[in-house]
This record gives C-alpha cells, structure tokens and sequence, in this order.
C-alpha cells in the first residue's frame, strides 16, 4: 500500500540503553504495515514490562544495510533478543507481545 | 489457492523460488522480466510478490513502481544483496511512497518458504541464530 513520506520517515528513535535487562533489535525496511505492526507491537511490550527492563532498538535496513548482514538478517521485518543470550531470532508476523515473548523466550525475564 | 509472483531473470533463482513453494498449497507463477512480471500481476493477480532488484530492461525499481499502479496491496519483497549501492535506488521510491519489504540474497529454500507463510498466513519464525546458522 502507498504510504504517506511521513509515515515511512518517521521510525521511533531507538533507544539502547546498556543497563536493561533485555534488549531488542528489530530490523525493518521503513514503515510497511508488518514494520508498523511489529513497532506497535514492541512498544506495546515495552509499556508491560517497563522501559527500565527492556529497550529496542530500531534499524532501518535500507539505512543501515551494514548492520543487517553483520546480524544475518534475511528479510524485515526481523527482531532479535540481543540480550540476555544466547541471540535468538523472530521473524515474520509480529503482531503480539505473547508472540514476541513466546518467540524469543522472554518468559523467565517478564516477571 | 494463494498465489505468488516472482519475477527474476535467473533462471535458476526463479527454479529455486519453485522447488520451495509448489508443494505448500500456493500457486506460483514467475516471469524473466519485469514487463514480463507485470504482464502476468495484471492478468493474474498474485497475493504476493518476490521480486528481483537488478534485472536488465526494467529493473526492480521501475517495475515495483508500476507494479503499484495495478496492485497497490500486494505485499513485495524486493530480493537483493545488502548493499548500499545496490539499495540507493530504493530509498527514492520509498521516498515516493512505495512500500515493500526486503529480503537478502540469495535465499535458502527455508527463508523462502518462511517468507511466504509470513506474508500470506500470518505465521512467524523463531530459532536461536547460531543453530540458524549451521543450516546455511
């Protein structure tokens, strides 16, 4: 579907914050509906387990194609659990947080 | 039945494309070209479109920008290396509005199976990245 510019701009700013417990990294290609709805998703998990527990970090692959092959990206959208380890792999329809913590075994973390 | 499009003028990667996809309820059609690709998404419209960047004649830019003018839904996947000189040119579609996924090339037959029940059945893929890894 067509999107506005604006809509495929703007990404949220990542944000990496060394100290939480995990971390996410969630690669897309702009805002396409599975890249929104994969976003929303994780922003929606992250207001659960608060932002102080878990941070995502958003790249742009069409950006930042460098980062998509060092982490082996095969196609957006794609998320990883960067920590804890070991890395751990998502890729597809994101669309819920119990997919994302099932998926990525976040489980032992959510409490 | 969901149907797939791929365009790509390698014969072989159009094959491959084939031998992951025939056997799980889709039907494929593929096309060398990206008129020839066109041809076939007006005729027949697909559900979802692998679609190779760099093709000689009309090249993956200009035929996605045209697939868009008959099937602005489709989901694409515009497969390609991930380059950054390959991927310039799709910042300036993006830039005009068009929307489309990624995927790197080449693709094994699992990522592409992956892709397609992504896409098209709403499933996702879960693995730890290094047994992922000692499968490629």
């Amino acid at each position: 579907m067509w999107m506005k510019p604006a809509d495929i701009i703007d990404l949220p700013r990542t944000h990496n914050n060394a100290a939480t417990e995990i971390l996410l990294r969630l690669y897309v290609t702009g805002r396409t509906e599975s890249a929104a709805r994969a976003i929303a998703t994780l922003s929606t998990l992250q207001q659960e387990l608060g932002a102080h527990k878990i941070s995502v970090e958003i790249i742009d692959v069409l950006e930042d194609p460098i980062a998509a092959m060092n982490d082996d990206v095969y196609a957006t959208p794609t998320v990883f659990r960067i920590k804890p380890g070991p890395i751990r792999r998502l890729f597809g329809n994101i669309s819920s947080p119990e997919m994302v913590v099932a998926g990525l075994q976040l489980a032992d973390n959510r409490d | 039945m969901k149907r797939i499009l791929v365009i790509d003028d390698d014969d072989a990667v159009r094959d491959s494309f084939v031998a992951a996809l025939e056997c799980r309820d889709y039907v494929i059609s593929s096309a060398g070209s990206g008129l020839a690709g066109l041809e076939s998404a007006k005729s027949d419209r697909p559900d979802l479109v692998f679609l190779d960047l760099k093709m000689p004649g009309m090249n993956g830019v200009e035929t996605l920008a045209k697939l868009r003018d008959c099937c602005p839904d489709v989901p694409v996947y515009i497969v390609t290396g991930f380059h950054a000189e390959f991927l310039e040119p799709l910042k300036e579609l993006r830039a005009r509005g068009a929307a489309f996924d990624l995927a790197r090339k080449p693709l094994t037959l699992s990522e592409i199976r992956a892709i397609a029940a992504s896409a098209l059945s709403q499933k996702s893929e879960a693995v730890n990245v290094d047994e992922a890894s000692r499968h490629h």
